[in-house]
């Protein structure tokens, strides 16, 4: 009886190690590979879906030379550049997950900055358009945030900061006050005007697919980007490379990355259905795809904030992002060294 | 003393036993760090168990567990009575069991994490996960409920009525020891399934001030240790809630001995 007992266990054991493995090892198996021998690159490249995923969606379509493309769930992202062998050779991801996970630029350099913000204001009501000048006549309001802990809540957070507006956000422990911007954690379905807020706050392409719903009444009355650093906008998603990689592909990555300007201008020139398509095709076995021909609108790609930044011009407004991220939350990013920065 | 020492060595037995399970699952962990190779897929147990002590000293992680466990007992005390009250009344009046059967039904297949985004759109993140666990702990409770008062034994509940007694003694004599311990079992596995539930519909609300919406904020900035630590946390508590309504429903049985002379 004892024997058949230890032994039960030991198989026990045996099994829910394999299946716990099972599912960890799964982010692992596809590793880059790169021939530095004048053969064909073999370039592992992942990105989130979504708005991210819009910056290389022209390289998915057409195909580039020697790169495999993975488009996969946003919450996973970071699986893909940590670990002992990270299956990314490039990566695109939120510019504060990057600073937290790969800022010392050991393993990964950042090579640009390839999203510049997404986040619109919308209310029902549109006679106030919200700018930098007038941006105080939100307090006493009460405005609801998709996302509030994340980037949307703290670029939103950052911008009240630099026009020195105070905020407070509400918790079911304390009211509304007349002397604050009250902020509120929503999600993206009770943005309704049944929610019954002064304004709301979402990212693309989901604000264009309220705005142009009309039993809704939204108009966009605020644009965070503007808000924030004008025309720029702020540095929202990164593109990252394995050091590695980049020693051995030095001219493979000048060619992927001048190649990136002409792929944001393509979203414009595309119809939407090829957009879709060249991203889902790349999509995660099961995954919801986020982009769809229903809310690609011309306005949402606009609103994307898709174009490319490289690291070396971009470092002095990352490095500003970053510091006032971190004001607002000390968890929320992390400073970079300058050795994240990749310098071609 | 021969009877307390045997009962001494059982609860040695199983205190063994118990530890025996705790260990294997703490080196299944440490094979499944070992083969996953990355922190940010299963964090070490060192780096989790570092981070557990660390929330037990915060105070937002005291506050947070207070309002999970009051959300979760509030849904389980709601459903345990709703539960209790209608079983009595199916048990007495078959017609109106029959007419719940399908309702209760219909609130079993609801989909309730689903569900939760509509609920959502009606009332509070502080509200909404305590819904979500009463529709998912009211038709478990009220099927366990209907079970134990079926269980009762037709004959001995034949004899109460011949003998005419009186209707008091027939609750506290007959049908609560024998529905008691049975009802107990099934309200300690719906306690824990209670926390497990609310927990689930916080993150999913991300309510502010809850265990749910820590952990949805670990996952956000990518702190696995500290996400690994919370999930400790709520399966320590989910163990202690289970483990006390176990031991209700032991000393229940126990006082209701009788029955094993039927």
């Amino acid at each position: 009886m004892k024997k058949k007992t230890v032994f039960s266990l030991i198989i026990a054991a045996a099994f829910s190690a394999a299946a716990f493995s099972a599912c960890a090892v799964e982010g692992d198996l596809s590793s880059g590979s790169a021939d530095s021998t004048g053969g064909t690159v073999s370039a592992q490249i992942y990105m989130p879906d979504g708005a991210p995923a819009l910056a290389l969606a022209r390289y998915m379509a057409e195909g580039e030379d020697g790169a495999e493309y993975h488009v996969v769930d946003s919450s996973t992202i970071q699986t893909y550049v940590t670990g002992n062998s990270p299956a990314a050779d490039l990566c695109i991801l939120p510019l504060n997950l990057a600073s937290k996970l790969l800022g010392t630029g050991e393993t990964y350099q950042m090579l640009g900055t390839v999203t510049h913000g997404n986040i619109y204001m919308l209310s029902t009501d549109a006679s106030v358009q919200y700018t930098t000048d007038n941006l105080s006549a939100l307090v006493g309001k009460t405005v609801g945030v998709v996302q509030l802990p994340n980037v949307p809540g703290l670029t939103l957070k950052v911008v009240l900061n630099q026009n020195d507006i105070p905020w407070q956000e509400l918790t079911g422990d304390n009211q509304a006050a007349a002397d604050k911007v009250n902020l509120r954690a929503v999600t993206r379905d009770q943005v309704i005007p049944a929610t019954g807020y002064d304004c709301y706050v979402m990212p693309e392409p989901a604000a264009s697919v309220k705005v142009n719903n009309p039993n809704m009444n939204f108009e966009f009355v605020g644009d965070l980007q503007e808000l924030y650093g004008g025309e720029k906008g702020y540095p929202q998603a990164v593109l990252v490379a394995k050091n590695t990689f980049i020693e051995e592909n030095t001219e493979w990555i000048a060619d992927f990355l001048s190649g990136l300007d002409g792929a944001a201008e393509w979203l414009f020139d595309a119809d939407a259905a090829t957009i879709v398509d060249a991203v889902s095709a790349h999509l995660t076995e099961g995954l919801t795809p986020s982009l769809s021909t229903a809310n690609l609108s011309q306005t949402a790609i606009e609103h994307s904030g898709v174009w490319f930044t490289s690291a070396a011009e971009g470092k002095e407004e990352v490095n500003a992002f970053l510091d006032k991220l971190i004001a607002v939350s000390e968890t929320a990013a992390s400073k970079v060294s300058d050795a994240f920065y990749y310098q071609s | 003393m021969k009877a307390l020492s045997e009962t001494g060595k059982r609860l040695l037995k199983g205190a063994f036993w118990t530890a025996a399970a705790v260990v294997f699952l703490f080196a299944v962990w440490l094979v499944a760090w070992k083969a996953a190779g990355n922190d940010y897929i299963i964090p070490s147990l060192s780096a989790s168990l570092r981070e557990a002590g660390r929330l037990l000293a915060e105070g937002a992680f005291w506050r947070a567990f207070c309002s999970t466990l009051s959300r979760s007992l509030t849904a389980f005390v709601f459903s345990f009575f709703s539960a209790s009250i209608l079983a009595v009344v199916a048990y007495l009046v078959p017609a109106f069991g029959k007419f719940l059967s399908p309702l209760v039904s219909v609130v079993r297949s609801v989909p309730t994490m689903a569900v939760i985004l509509i609920i959502l759109v009606w009332t509070t993140p502080v509200k909404a996960p305590v819904i979500v666990a009463c529709l998912a702990l009211f038709p478990m409770l009220f099927s366990g409920m209907g079970a134990a008062l079926a269980a009762v034994p037709s004959d001995l509940v034949e004899m109460s009525r011949v003998y005419r007694v009186p209707v008091r003694r027939r609750i506290v004599h007959l049908y609560l020891p024998c529905a008691a311990p049975y009802v107990l079992r099934e309200g300690a596995a719906a306690l824990s399934f209670s926390l497990k539930l609310t927990v689930s519909a916080e993150v999913l609300a991300n309510t502010y001030r809850s265990l749910g919406g820590l952990m949805q904020e670990a996952k956000l900035y990518a702190e696995m240790p500290r996400l690994f630590a919370l999930t400790l946390a709520v399966i320590a508590a989910g163990f202690v809630l289970e483990g006390a309504g176990m031991l209700l429903a032991h000393f229940a049985e126990r006082r209701a001995s009788w029955k094993s002379a039927l």
